[in-house]
């Protein structure tokens, strides 16, 4: 091979026009090549592994649609063969699947730590009775006010059977709190309108503020509306600094849907509405609620299978599958 | 009610000085009936740590610190 200047002034190899004699003495490694692969076992896991990944890869695409992740799996399929494709993917299930992001706002470090004695988030949860598809395990909808040592209040899926509204503290030594299911929550769910569809949501209130010079509170409302008010369901008092509220990575992520397994195929619809924040100050005075923006949240996906329905960059989404 | 801030006003809603009523027993009472779910509750840690693992912004660094303060603060997880 000739070498050529690039346009980067770099030297690249330039290939010979078929039939010609190469430019320069050329070393044929063929045999040796192919006796060296065949004498290497073959590994069937690796393999299966390399196609399952590949079906993976354009299940859950972030930059196609539907219709065109259908259109490169029936490309995929007839390439591969479905034999081995299924063989391949049916193996693939029994690898432990990492969890992580299906989709929703973290927030930006400057934001995270935007408050002094205190921080507050709103949101309603979208939160159909079931979640559809192929969800086999857990699956939450979760969302943290900011504060390293505040809650989550979140609804947590289990495969198909009923969902239920739980609380983790992260102050707490004994985190897990609230556990409600679906079914007693009658009163707080209800339907809210976005985009031209109707969403099952749950109004969620949850805020970690200052209540002495070393004590703070962990303290969660959900919106009933039957009743047309406010309840408080989960209060908790601490010793605690403001350090440990800003800084760290804990308290980073808003609404988010977490997620136990890849990929999710034809579940219903999740996210969040409306989600607030408002932050108090180091004199003690509560700020104005303000809508959750890009300009303070970025949004991650780990492209597990979700689609966005819509995006109101970053205080509503809603996606699936 | 409490020290915090207003509520705020829910899409179909509230006024922000709209009541409260403090459901705390009736919560726990129902709470208490469900019982804990050890292998729930691993997942859940398992999850936080590998969404630490996964973050595709976090340098390695701040990946070992954020899974140091969550096994700091699940120290004394039971």
């Amino acid at each position: 091979m000739s070498e050529a200047q690039s346009a980067l002034g770099l030297p690249g190899p330039v290939p010979t026009t078929p039939g010609q004699e190469m430019p320069t003495e050329v070393a044929d490694e063929r045999e040796s090549i192919e006796r060296i692969t065949k004498e290497t076992p073959r590994d069937p896991r690796a393999e299966e592994a390399f196609l399952a990944s590949k079906a993976q890869q354009v299940r859950t695409h972030p930059r196609l649609d539907r219709a065109q992740r259908e259109r490169a799996l029936e490309e995929l399929t007839e390439r591969i063969g479905r034999g081995r494709l299924d063989e391949a993917l049916a193996k693939e299930k029994d690898q432990p699947v990492p969890g992580g992001v299906g989709y929703g706002p973290f927030y930006n470090s400057a934001f995270k730590s935007g408050f002094a004695q205190g921080t507050s988030i709103y949101f309603e949860i979208v939160c159909p009775t079931s979640p559809g598809g192929n969800v086999n395990t857990w699956f939450y909808l979760t969302g943290m006010n900011r504060a390293g040592r505040g809650i989550e209040a979140f609804v947590s899926y289990y495969a198909q059977t009923t969902p239920r509204f739980k609380v983790f503290d992260w102050a707490r030594t004994d985190q897990w709190q609230t556990d409600i299911p679906f079914g007693n929550l009658g009163s707080y769910l209800g339907t809210t309108s976005a985009h031209g569809s109707s969403y099952q949501t749950l109004g969620v209130w949850n805020s970690t503020y200052q209540i002495s010079s070393t004590q703070w509170r962990n303290e969660a409302l959900l919106w009933n509306r039957a009743a047309g008010r406010w309840d408080l369901f989960y209060r908790y008092d601490y010793a605690g600094t403001l350090a440990q509220q800003t800084g760290g990575w804990i308290g980073s992520w808003g609404p988010i849907v977490e997620t136990f397994q890849s990929p999710y195929v034809n579940t219903n619809r999740f996210g969040a509405l409306n989600t607030m924040l408002i932050s108090r100050n180091s004199s003690g005075a509560w700020g104005s609620w303000q809508f959750l923006s890009a300009a303070n949240s970025y949004i991650r996906t780990d492209n597990v299978g979700f689609f966005v329905v819509f995006l109101d960059p970053n205080y509503a989404f809603v996606v699936d599958s | 009610m409490v020290a915090g801030p207003e509520p705020p006003v829910p899409s179909n809603g509230p006024s922000p000085d709209s009541p409260t009523r403090d459901m705390r027993e009736e919560f726990a009472r129902i709470s208490a009936r469900s019982g804990r779910d050890p292998e729930a509750e691993r997942a859940f840690v398992e999850n936080k740590i590998e969404m630490i693992r996964t973050h595709p912004t976090l340098s390695e660094a701040e990946k070992t610190a954020a899974i140091a303060e969550l096994e700091e603060k699940l120290k004394g997880n039971p």
